[in-house]
């Protein structure tokens, strides 16, 4: 019997284009176009996921739906999901399917005070599809939340920030030497996108984080080899992402925001 | 009620000082004392108080003999047939008790029940090394007939063959029913005295009814009952309590109640043997003498850990046919805690806390079943420590006030693990449960039964087209259901009838008023085995495998299909269907004694069992592999999260399950977020889903490797406890399949 994919979390697809000339290209760590380009604006626009999870706690209050986005640029040396470095590895999904989808836990995500978050990946790569699901979120009165390294900060407007209630900026290390080396990118585009963010704190109620020092990156990368793509320990993950949470957590709340 | 009583009165106006008058002192009437009497405490638990010297003694007295015990299996037997009346008074220190009685003269000495069949009685003792008496098998098979007896005398040809195929299993034919809750406050409100006075008016009125078989049985059983009531006054006597009248104290009417309770567990040993919903009444007490000043808070905790403590070691010796169906030696001593009123405040007292701290004071247990009857209406400051409660000792199950107070009351109880039902007005006929997947494998091979071959079932035309078709499919399900629920019905009459004649539970239903609502339990397993291969039939395609007598023994599935568990409507819908299906059919069958048909989704553990007897089927489960338990998703097809199984469960509609539907999930406890945030996301996803309409759930918060951890080493974890399906065990005693089989289920990694 073949994996059933439908009714599976990867199950948000609505075709399978022909992305594999994409995916079958040379370097795996190199950064390929698909990871940057811009998606043109259109109606019912499509995204690329990696898949979705519903009632996750760790990554925004409440209880979360969170969207895992495919496409990043960095290539940090622990990443626990490199199936996520590739925006066409994921699965098209057009809006109108995702917000169906999110639909069906409206009424859960608000009664536990939670709400959507977009993941990835790095959700910037896909800027218009995550802007109009933020939107329809915010006109369901959802909370929205954006897990987000900011390398891509710039592509975004003012006004297209203003619908994300919560912005989780992880700065991989303060030290601009230490962060070429472990993600492969420079630091100064996430400090300007914090600035960014910083500008917006008082009415959008955005918060700008930095948890993870150096020195635990380091020694995580070196348990976690990366040749082993997707075989870190998972729980590992989720207990580093619920303190980078709970480093948040003290500083904001859902309350705060609009 | 026609007839009002009066109390014995100078005994009553002493034990009722201080409480508000109402209807109940003249006529049996608990619901309306609470209403009038008790306090909803909604702050939190900062009030508790920890185990005492003496409480923390008494505990670790018996850990020996426990430890014992999980080396033997039984520690100890009597062979003298058990009664309310039939064994000496038994302590485990007899110095510093505060609640006193056991089954036996002895902790954990268990005791015999031969009116329910000689046979198991004789195969349990030989299972642990015990030689039966041979006096009284003779007796019990050449002078005194048994239930078991008399289910066999009355079973067809065919209910034979559905319960040797394995479509039925686990009916109570060989082991006492249970499921009855009597309303053992009772005894402390009124006194016995009271009690006989009461049932003797119920019986006279019935002395002008012409004498129909009915009427006759009636009769007979209010004789058994006043029979019974005064064995009880008895019993507790030799305990060196006077219980003719009411009780006068906290400490009293927690022993009078268990009294009740125990003179049930001395009589029956029913399947399930449920307390109740007690802490509300016995707070009313509790709080007069915390008012009075004459006990403290201190004593009152001491009073419920010590009444905890005789709950834990309540046992009964079972056949190993029951253990691999009820696996772990469970009693089901369900206690309720928590729920709204009719009126709008909330049920929750302080004694709703000094009893889940129990879990705290004596560590985590399996027994008493707590069962938390969740809205979220509920005071945050319960909810919170019910959560906490929760996550530390995996011990507590939740059932929806909501769906539950609309049907049967704000005085309903939980008789074993998902069955309500009004506490003394109401009773069940436990009916075990019917094999959906198997049915369904009968509907594709026209009866034949995929292992043995046999016709079992109704002799229709096998489908014979290469793929299945899902229109035709359920085209043929239909008349294989049909039949299926007119043998079940029949069976369950048969049982039924006999357990009355010849195993009458005379001291549970004497806690009963005469007239009461009795539900004929029907239930079902495996149903997300039949919605996912409903599913692929439709949504995928999957070819039969033939085997060479022709009979389907396999499937090729190829392509997609949703399932249950995801919160998918196309899968989801599925199971809806399965259930209200077979519901619809049960319904059409005539019960014994006028019975309301119910059915349940609860597997408890046989879904181990259930999977050994069945072929492979088209979800890609394959032969001999063990069900999910209850209204479980299958296991590792729920992929998207704790909450959207739990949302995919609560689309099953109670109106057609009113036995209840049973939830498990395990978490591993970093799914909860970081601890500060793990009690409040908690109460959270329990609110999301009791509010989507979901019935039931077992929380367990813990990590796969814990459990293999206790398999290789049980001695480190004498007390580590799980729910499985409706309660919960000392993971140590369950059988080696059951704990893969719970180690296999889904742990989520996110709610």
């Amino acid at each position: 019997m073949s994996e059933p994919r439908t009714g599976s979390r990867y199950e948000l697809q609505v075709t399978r284009k022909s992305t594999m000339e994409s995916k079958a290209v040379g370097d795996y760590f190199a950064v390929h176009p698909g990871d940057v380009e811009e998606i043109e604006d259109e109606d019912d626009l499509v995204g690329y996921v990696h898949s979705y999870e519903v009632g996750s706690t760790v990554d925004g209050p409440g209880l979360r739906f969170v969207g895992f986005l495919t496409g990043c640029l960095l290539r940090c040396q622990y990443c626990h999901n490199p199936d996520t470095w590739h925006k066409y590895n994921g699965h098209p999904v057009t809006v109108s399917r995702a917000m169906r989808q999110i639909g069906k836990y409206v009424h859960v995500l608000k009664i536990s005070k939670g709400g959507i978050t977009l993941s990835g990946g790095e959700p910037m790569v896909q800027r218009p599809f995550v802007t109009r699901i933020f939107r329809r979120c915010k006109e369901l009165g959802l909370h929205t939340c954006m897990d987000t390294s900011g390398r891509l900060g710039d592509r975004f407007t003012d006004q297209e920030l203003m619908d994300i209630d919560l912005n989780l900026l992880d700065i991989k290390s303060g030290d601009p030497a230490v962060y070429e080396t472990i993600t492969r990118q420079p630091l100064q585009p996430t400090l300007d996108t914090r600035t960014g963010f910083r500008h917006w704190d008082a009415p959008c109620g955005s918060v700008s984080c930095s948890c993870r020092a150096s020195a635990t990156i380091s020694a995580t990368s070196r348990r976690w080899p990366i040749s082993a793509p997707g075989s870190g320990p998972w729980s590992a993950w989720r207990s580093c992402a619920s303190t980078r949470w709970a480093a948040t957590s003290g500083r904001s709340s859902v309350s705060n925001t609009r | 009620m026609s007839t009002i009583l009066k109390p014995a009165s100078d005994k009553s106006e002493v034990a009722w000082r201080g409480f508000a008058p109402g209807i109940w002192q003249r006529q049996v009437d608990v619901r309306e004392f609470i209403q009038r009497n008790y306090t909803p405490y909604e702050g939190d638990g900062a009030f508790l108080q920890g185990a005492t010297q003496r409480t923390r003694g008494m505990w670790e007295t018996l850990q020996p003999l426990l430890a014992k015990e999980r080396e033997k299996g039984v520690l100890d037997v009597s062979q003298i047939p058990s009664g309310i009346v039939a064994h000496a008074p038994g302590y485990i220190d007899k110095e510093h008790e505060i609640i006193v009685g056991l089954q036996t003269d002895a902790p954990l000495k268990r005791a015999i029940m031969p009116f329910g069949g000689w046979r198991v009685v004789a195969a349990s003792l030989e299972s642990y090394g015990y030689t039966p008496d041979e006096r009284l098998g003779e007796i019990f098979t050449k002078y005194r007939k048994t239930h078991n007896d008399g289910v066999f005398d009355a079973y067809t040809p065919e209910i034979r063959s559905v319960r040797s195929s394995g479509i039925v299993t686990g009916l109570p034919d060989a082991y006492g029913r249970g499921r009855i809750i009597g309303d053992y406050r009772r005894v402390a409100l009124y006194g016995v005295d009271f009690l006989i006075t009461d049932k003797e008016r119920e019986k006279q009125e019935l002395d002008d009814r012409h004498s129909t078989e009915d009427v006759i049985r009636l009769r007979e059983e209010l004789a058994e009952q006043i029979r019974s009531l005064k064995e009880l006054k008895e019993m507790a006597s030799r305990y060196g309590c006077d219980i003719s009248g009411p009780a006068t104290s906290a400490r009293e009417a927690v022993q009078w109640t268990y009294f009740g309770y125990l003179a049930a567990i001395k009589q029956q040993n029913g399947a399930a043997m449920s307390a109740g919903r007690l802490s509300t009444f016995w707070d009313i007490y509790f709080e007069r003498d915390l008012r009075a000043g004459t006990l403290t808070e201190l004593q009152a905790q001491e009073i419920i850990d010590d009444l905890v403590i005789k709950w834990r070691i309540v046992r009964f010796l079972r056949a190993p046919e029951y253990n691999e169906l009820f696996s772990g030696d469970p009693v089901w001593v369900t206690e309720v805690v928590g729920g709204m009123g009719e009126d709008g405040r909330t049920l929750v007292t302080k004694t709703a806390f000094r009893m889940l701290h129990t879990l705290n004071n004596l560590g985590p247990a399996p027994e008493p079943n707590l069962t938390v009857f969740w809205s979220p209406q509920l005071p945050e400051g319960f909810k919170r420590f019910a959560i906490k409660t929760s996550i530390d000792t995996s011990s507590i199950q939740y059932e929806s006030d909501d769906l539950m107070r609309p049907k049967w009351g704000d005085d309903c109880a939980i008789a074993c693990c998902v069955s309500a039902m009004r506490v003394g007005k109401q009773m069940q006929f436990f009916g075990a449960r019917v094999n959906l997947p198997k049915a369904l494998l009968y509907a594709l091979n026209g009866g034949r039964d995929e292992v043995s071959g046999k016709q079992i079932g109704p002799k229709l035309a096998p489908i014979t087209a290469d793929v299945l078709d899902y229109d035709d499919v359920i085209k043929r399900l239909h008349p294989m259901l049909d039949w299926l629920a007119k043998t079940y019905v029949n069976a369950l009459n048969i049982i039924h009838y006999m357990h009355d004649k010849y195993c009458y539970e005379a001291i549970e239903m004497a806690l009963h008023d005469r007239d009461i609502l009795r539900t004929l339990a029907c239930g079902i397993a495996g149903l997300s085995h039949a919605a996912d291969s409903l599913s692929a039939i439709k949504y995928a395609e999957v070819k039969p495998v033939r085997d060479d007598r022709g009979i389907i023994v396999d499937f090729e599935t190829e392509g997609e299909f949703p399932c249950f568990g995801n919160n998918d409507d196309r899968a989801d819908d599925l199971a809806r269907l399965l259930v209200s299906m077979m519901m619809s059919k049960i319904r059409m069958y005539p019960s014994y004694r006028g019975a309301v048909h119910t059915q349940s989704v609860l597997t408890i553990t046989s879904n181990v069992v259930y999977g050994k007897k069945t072929g492979s089927t088209p979800d890609g489960r394959k032969k001999g592999e063990a069900f999910a338990p209850g209204a479980n998703p299958s296991n590792g097809r729920d992929t998207h999260g704790a909450l959207a199984a739990l949302m995919s469960v609560a689309k099953i509609p109670y109106d057609d399950a009113e036995d209840g539907i049973s939830l498990t999930l395990s978490v591993v406890p970093t799914a909860l977020g970081s601890e500060a945030d793990r009690i409040a996301r908690g109460c959270a996803a329990l609110d999301a889903y009791f509010s989507s309409g979901g019935f039931h759930v077992n929380i367990n918060v813990l990590n796969r490797e814990t459990l293999q951890d206790a398999m290789e080493h049980p001695e480190k974890y004498p007390q580590l406890t799980i729910r499985v399906s409706g309660y919960a065990v000392n993971f140590v005693k369950l059988t080696k399949e059951q704990q893969l089989d719970v180690i296999n289920r889904t742990f989520h990694g996110a709610m």
